[in-house]
């Protein structure tokens, strides 16, 4: 058995999709550094931390869902409950999202395709059965050919499946069984999402809609750090009589055997026989111009692999030729009229641009093997790192704001209690205190002092005292105790206080 | 026989749990795929004997020994012990973490060296409720991944049943599992144990699940598991022909185990039979009688079910 360190080169767009498709109650999308980006969020956490859960589960209860999903948008903050985020490359998703999120007349859903993630759900993941399935497609196909198995003479499924199980062996014993393909994994938060635009070879004709999905970085969109996954291929038996680095195929008048280099040279030739096909017919078109422009900066890469390096089509919109074996054509139901239904007649293509699915694998050194795994991990630790970075810093400004809130709202409380306290000690004075404890206070006008001293001789001798010393200290400050600073009259009062006062 | 401990590092998810018995039977197939079936016979035949080459625990998070199956708290000693003789709100406190102690796993090694293999429900609980954190651990993240089938009839996804599911565990980059190997033959289990960690192990090897790297703990002391007791503690799933002379504390469950197709057996399915999982705590086990025959309709199909142990007393400490 062979080991051999892979390095699998993204080049166009792939979307590995899972069946489920995610909506807006179980994502965001919102501006940042580099344009908009989507948030997968945590809305159970969310639910969990809300300070108000009966107004939330009112909210909850009595909303349309719109309402709902502009109350998140305004409301969930992606920096504390996202769990990972995708840059959003389409200027109709983030438009149309915003357009109709809260929008009560939409239909729209806003649903599109999430990419398959690894079972710690942070990163998205290109699994090995996807890479075998595409590998397999084209034995399949080299072993129609090459031995007449006939596939395209299978009438019913059962009668194709044992003519499969002719070739490669039964489940239990299927010769691919010796191949081992382990999965690749992408670096966090680098897919991107994209629009998935049918587009027809006559250009008149409109495309079936389709939802956005979201997508393992690639050359072709420019992200060429991010578009190198690394992963482990093993071929052959291991050990004993039959130990050998090949794929063998020994089922009855059947004998084929591949080692790597033989196997991706086979796979490569069936792959790009497709490619072929498909630039003659859908890309040499003038409305398919900007494809043809995009494929033409990488399609060296893909046209001229070296010895050993595969490649294939994989996921989601990798179109009926690429999983077709040449002599046969895939069934397609009859339409009303009781003709056989055409296909590849439309190419699904990422942004309206970019055919999905087209990779390669490329043997590397254990060295670039590990370096490449070491750098995936460091990036996505330096990714958690700053999420958590984020979280904490935002998580601390939230609790700083609510410790504010609540301290400015004990000392309204406090302020209201004292001044209700003070309120209620004043209105149990009688008013002739009340007006000279204003007036020690400083809080009685030029007018009201002039009434208080109006009614100094009508005061007891104690209140005559504190009346007479605290108009005279106000006068004092005020500049109007010194009989150069006063005029006639106000010496007069002047004078009036100070016999009270003994002076 | 020395005991040894291994490290693995999982390099992909798995989708079988790495259990002794399930390992006996990967070391097995990789013996017969090395050297035949006649060298598999020979090592069968000793498994059925006295004196088995190897005996394995099943892996555990690194640092950590699958909890013991301890006879409980008696009430009255439970309240005098931890609500301080009270009842009402402080008992009921107390017994809420007692509920969630008893749901731990896993027991920290250096929990059980500090207490030198001396254990009792109570001392536990005792030191779970001083330090909780310690009986913290790094797991793998069990999920279900998604597949489709593609009909090489239409070339497009099967229409029904096309999408399924299969499960696995998948672990971070940091995430490393403890495995306890008792042998006088060191060298042979681990030409076995690295066929296995490059072909994989478990279901789905073909894409990608189950393989891993390994190293011998060299910093491991054995003694520190050694010693006597009045029980042992079971590192693994145990089962015998005979189980009248099991005694002790234990988790019976039914195992319902499958046989590799890789030497053209088509009937996957073994017969369901009794097991003990880890952490059972024995006072009496039988000597022989841990390779389990007459579970398939081939004869020659076995199951080696031999438990690795270390001793153990029960009482505080």
């Amino acid at each position: 058995m062979e080991a051999k360190a892979i390095r699998l080169d993204v080049i166009t767009p792939v979307h590995i999709g899972t069946g489920d498709f995610l909506d807006p109650m179980g994502y965001l999308i919102k501006d940042g550094d580099g344009g908009p980006c989507l948030h997968l969020i945590d809305i159970a956490g969310w639910v969990e931390d809300h300070p108000d859960p009966e107004a939330l589960a009112d909210l909850f209860a009595k909303s349309p869902l719109p309402a709902l999903r502009r109350y998140l948008y305004e409301h969930l903050d992606p920096a504390v409950y996202g769990i990972s985020r995708a840059r959003v490359l389409s200027t109709e998703v983030s438009g149309e999202y915003q357009a109709k999120l809260g929008d009560q007349r939409s239909e729209n859903q806003l649903q599109l395709s999430p990419g398959l993630r690894s079972g710690m759900k942070q990163t998205l993941v290109i699994p090995g059965s996807s890479v075998k399935g595409a590998i397999r497609t084209a034995v399949i196909d080299f072993l129609d050919r090459e031995f007449r198995l006939n596939l395209k003479g299978a009438a019913q499924p059962r009668e194709y499946r044992e003519k499969l199980e002719g070739a490669l062996g039964r489940i239990r014993e299927d010769a691919f069984k010796h191949l081992k393909v382990g999965d690749f994994e992408a670096a966090r938060d680098s897919s991107l999402i994209v629009t998935a635009k049918e587009t027809s070879r006559k250009p008149e004709k409109q495309g079936t809609p389709k939802p956005p999905c979201e997508v393992v970085a690639s050359r072709c969109l420019g992200e060429a750090d991010h578009s190198r996954l690394y992963g482990r291929v093993r071929i052959g038996a291991a050990v004993g009589d039959g130990a050998n680095n090949r794929l063998t195929i020994a089922q009855g008048q059947i004998r084929a055997g591949w080692n790597w280099d033989e196997l991706a040279h086979l796979v490569s030739n069936f792959y790009l026989e497709r490619y072929r096909r498909e630039r003659e017919n859908f890309y040499r078109q003038a409305h398919f111009h900007r494809t043809a422009e995009a494929l033409a900066r990488v399609e060296a890469d893909l046209l001229e692999p070296r010895p050993g390096e595969m490649v294939l089509r994989v996921g989601h919109y990798s179109h009926v030729e690429c999983m077709t074996v040449t002599a046969n054509a895939p069934r397609t139901r009859k339409t009303k009229d009781g003709k056989i239904m055409p296909f590849g007649t439309t190419r699904t293509l990422a942004n309206g641009i970019f055919p999905f699915g087209w990779v390669k694998l490329v043997p590397c050194g254990e060295e670039e093997f590990r370096q490449g795994i070491r750098a995936k991990e460091e990036h996505d630790a330096a990714a958690e790192r700053q999420r958590l970075e984020l979280r904490r810093t935002v998580l601390e400004q939230r609790e700083a704001q609510l410790r504010e809130k609540q301290e400015r709202h004990q000392q309204e409380l406090k302020k209201r209690e004292s001044e209700a306290r003070r309120k209620a000690e004043l209105e149990a004075m009688p008013a002739e205190e009340r007006q000279l404890f204003l007036l020690e206070k400083g809080e009685l006008s030029d007018n009201e002092v002039f009434d208080l001293f109006g009614q100094l001789d009508s005061l007891e001798a104690g209140l005559k005292q504190r009346a007479a010393n605290a108009i005279k200290g106000l006068w004092q400050t005020q500049g109007r105790w010194s009989k150069k600073e006063c005029s006639k009259k106000q010496w007069e009062k002047v004078e009036k206080l100070k016999a009270i006062l003994g002076e | 026989m020395a005991l040894y401990r291994y490290h693995i590092r999982p390099l992909s998810a798995f989708a079988t749990p790495l259990r002794s018995d399930t390992l006996y039977g990967h070391l097995l197939c990789a013996a017969a795929e090395r050297g035949g079936s006649a060298a598999v016979a020979g090592l069968i035949e000793r498994f059925a004997g006295d004196q088995p080459p190897f005996r394995l625990s099943s892996a555990f998070p690194s640092g950590m020994l699958p909890m013991p199956v301890l006879p409980g708290i008696a009430r009255p000693e439970f309240r005098r012990q931890f609500a301080g003789g009270q009842g009402g709100a402080v008992l009921f406190a107390a017994l809420e973490a007692y509920k969630q102690f008893r749901k731990r796993p896993y027991l920290p090694v250096r929990l059980w060296e500090e207490c030198g293999g001396r254990l009792s429900q109570a001392a536990l609980f005792g030191h779970y409720q001083q330090e909780p954190a310690a009986f913290a651990y790094q797991a793998g993240v069990a999920a279900d991944e998604p597949h489709n089938s593609i009909d090489r009839a239409t070339h497009s996804v099967l229409r029904e049943g096309g999408l399924y599911f299969s499960r696995a565990t998948f672990y971070g980059p940091d995430v490393h599992l403890d495995l306890y190997v008792e042998t006088g033959e060191r060298e042979l289990f681990e030409e076995l144990f690295d066929h296995l960690g490059k072909t994989g192990y478990g279901a789905d090897r073909t894409t990608g699940k189950g393989h891993f790297v390994w190293m011998r703990d060299e910093s491991f002391d054995a003694a520190s598991l050694a010693g006597s007791g009045s029980h042992c503690l079971s590192l693994s799933v145990l089962s015998a022909t005979s189980l009248d002379q099991v005694a002790g504390y234990y988790k019976p469950f039914v195992k319902q185990g499958k046989v590799w197709s890789g030497f053209g057996e088509s009937r996957p399915f073994k017969k369901p039979f009794v097991a003990f999982e880890e952490g059972a705590v024995f006072s009496r086990l039988p000597a022989v009688g841990y390779l389990l025959r007459d579970i398939h309709s081939d004869p020659a199909v076995i199951q080696v079910t031999w438990p690795l142990t270390i001793p153990l007393t029960l009482e505080g400490c």
